[in-house]
């Protein structure tokens, strides 16, 4: 049921303290190398939690530059990759409450582009569209369930480390993913396109 | 709900590596025998399956754009390059620098004008020379010497990543080793391009400096005017004025400025469609890539007009292509090329078709497009440059 925790992408390492202090000086070489060894890490948390058609990019842009400024601060306490990773879900959770929700945008530029796509294209938009969905009905609950379902149930961390990265208790933690799981499962069991697609209208009988 | 039920509810994010064996074993026990629990098993299951099959890495250009990008934005005080001058601050190379080039320029140009005042015995490629023996400058520049260019109005000159028009005839200085480019006081249309291995580019200006990774922009001694992508402005010692001056902005003031063509499309009726394709342009400039490509497609579900599907695609394009996904890119402004050619954005989008396939090494294809380009834009904005570019690849 639960997902593969699959191994860290190769130069995925922790820094060596030289590099780690080079980053707190304000090297930009050296943090060059650890954005670069932590950013699939980053992207993978961060598509997670924001979706599809979302501005992944602009706050994985924001996570770094939210780390440079840290760094002098850095103590090395927690791992350079969970620290990032605290900043990520941090901002991700920022933009959740500034934006205005809107997430057709991919499904009109397919259209636009339609004409010199390949025979992927259709099952790609159809992709889309489930994940769409899906994320349409994340995005009715509220924000730190959905972060914590996903961060745990999708993403794979324990119920500690999820509430390390949302700087919350484990008990509070519990009770989110429980209450939006519950969430979750209900609209999808109410959504005609998601139990067909899912194969799960079988299961409603 | 009954307790157990309840609690094999909490149990089921938990089920494969969260949980004791003990409890492992009681949460299976109770889902052989409830089929409510075993059901939505199943469908979270589903669920996260179609969660997990979503692509969630980005492309290695994509991610090396980001963290330049991440890098270029962080204040200065919090980085400190070791490509610097020891004990040599940017803003104080910035005042050094400013001061004295501007003073140092304008006395070189008077001693070199004579050589380059016809502008068919200059070349477009920039001279060469030594830098003058100015005490500030020589401090503030490592060992390479500066490229200076003698740059005469009414043709686009090349220095640096840089091409320039100037208003009047100016010495223009290039600093490899900062990427620095010296104006002084002139007036002048700049266009650098993004260059993923490069860091930005700082202009001085007489009294500023404007930071720039990729933009299309105007400068003079005390305003300056973007046209496409974004910069910054900084004071001579390194303060930042503008954190962000995007497309369609002007410093000082916030008039909006002109986009400098030569046969720009009528004004039209403003409705929702243009204010989105407006903001997505911004957005674009600030380097928003998806909150811009979201702006795209309200615009597109708000009725465009003929002129603004073109530059809503033209817009999707201009993303590919910062975002480095030159293929999709290529393909995008070949389509506005032959849907839209009858618009400003046709011509805009083959010359930038035939540019970005002469850069992939395309040479057939894009030399067949300047050719394109050239029939069918006799008068184009870019004539001159794809003629340029038709003479390097050998055919006209």
């Amino acid at each position: 049921m639960r997902p593969e925790r699959t191994a860290a992408p190769p130069g995925a390492h922790e820094p060596d303290a030289v590099t780690l202090q080079a980053c707190r000086e304000g090297n930009v070489a050296a943090l060059g190398r650890v954005f670069e060894s932590q950013s699939p890490a980053l992207e993978r948390l961060l598509f997670r939690v924001l979706g599809p058609d979302e501005a992944m990019e602009d706050v994985l842009q924001a996570t770094f530059e939210a780390a440079i400024v840290g760094f002098p601060r850095f103590r090395g306490e927690a791992s350079v990759k969970t620290w990032l990773s605290r900043i990520a879900v941090r901002l991700a959770q920022e933009h959740f409450r500034k934006r205005n929700r809107r997430r057709r945008v991919g499904l009109s530029l397919l259209a636009e582009e339609s004409e010199t796509s390949d025979a992927d294209l259709e099952a790609d938009l159809q992709h889309r569209v489930h994940l769409r969905r899906v994320y349409e009905h994340l995005d009715q609950i509220d924000v730190k369930k959905r972060t914590a379902l996903l961060l745990h149930v999708v993403e794979g961390h324990s119920i500690a480390e999820v509430a390390a990265l949302m700087g919350a208790s484990e008990t509070a933690t519990k009770s989110r993913i429980f209450w939006a799981r519950r969430n979750l499962l209900a609209r999808a069991a109410r959504d005609p396109l998601l139990c067909e697609s899912l194969e799960l209208a079988k299961d409603r009988t | 709900m009954k307790w157990d039920c309840l609690q094999g509810g909490i149990w089921l994010e938990r089920r494969q590596s969260g949980l004791s064996a003990a409890e492992g074993l009681q949460l299976e026990e109770h889902l052989a025998h409830c089929e409510h629990c075993r059901r939505d098993a199943d469908r979270l299951d589903a669920l996260r399956q179609v969660i997990s099959s979503a692509e969630d890495q980005l492309g290695p250009r994509v991610r090396e754009r980001i963290i330049r990008n991440a890098l270029a934005a962080a204040p200065l005080t919090a980085l400190s390059s070791p490509a610097r001058h020891p004990g040599m601050s940017w803003s104080r190379l910035g005042v050094a620098s400013a001061g004295a080039l501007a003073a140092a320029a304008a006395v070189l140009w008077l001693s070199r004008a004579p050589q380059t005042h016809d502008p068919l015995a200059s070349s477009p490629v920039p001279a060469v020379d030594k830098a003058p023996a100015s005490p500030a400058s020589s401090q503030s520049t490592s060992a390479a010497p500066p490229f200076e260019l003698a740059a005469t109005p009414g043709r686009d000159w090349s220095i640096g990543p840089a091409r320039v028009r100037v208003g009047r005839a100016t010495l223009l200085r290039w600093q490899e080793q900062s990427a620095s480019l010296h104006v002084g006081d002139a007036q002048a249309q700049i266009e650098i391009e993004l260059a993923p291995d490069r860091p930005p580019v700082r202009v001085f200006a007489r009294s500023y400096i404007v930071e720039v990774s990729a933009a299309r922009f105007e400068i003079g001694p005390s305003t300056v005017t973007v046209f496409e992508g974004a910069l910054r402005v900084l004071t001579p010692d390194g303060q930042v004025v503008v954190p962000r001056l995007a497309a369609g902005e002007a410093w000082p003031g916030s008039a909006v400025a002109p986009e400098p063509r030569s046969h720009a499309p009528a004004s039209r009726a403003e409705g929702d469609a243009g204010q989105e394709l407006r903001r997505a342009r911004a957005l674009l400039a600030q380097r928003k890539f998806a909150e811009s490509q979201r702006a795209v497609g309200r615009a597109l579900r708000a009725g465009p007009d003929r002129e603004q599907r073109a530059e809503a695609l033209s817009l999707t394009a201009e993303n590919a292509l910062m975002t480095g996904d030159e293929p999709r890119a290529q393909r995008l402004y070949s389509q506005v090329a032959e849907r839209y050619r009858e618009l400003d954005a046709g011509d805009n989008a083959l010359f930038a078709a035939a540019r970005i396939a002469q850069r992939r090494g395309q040479i057939e294809q894009s030399r067949a497009l300047l050719q394109r380009y050239v029939i069918r834009y006799p008068g184009g904005r870019f004539r001159v440059d794809a003629d340029r570019r038709l003479g390097d690849l050998g055919a006209r």
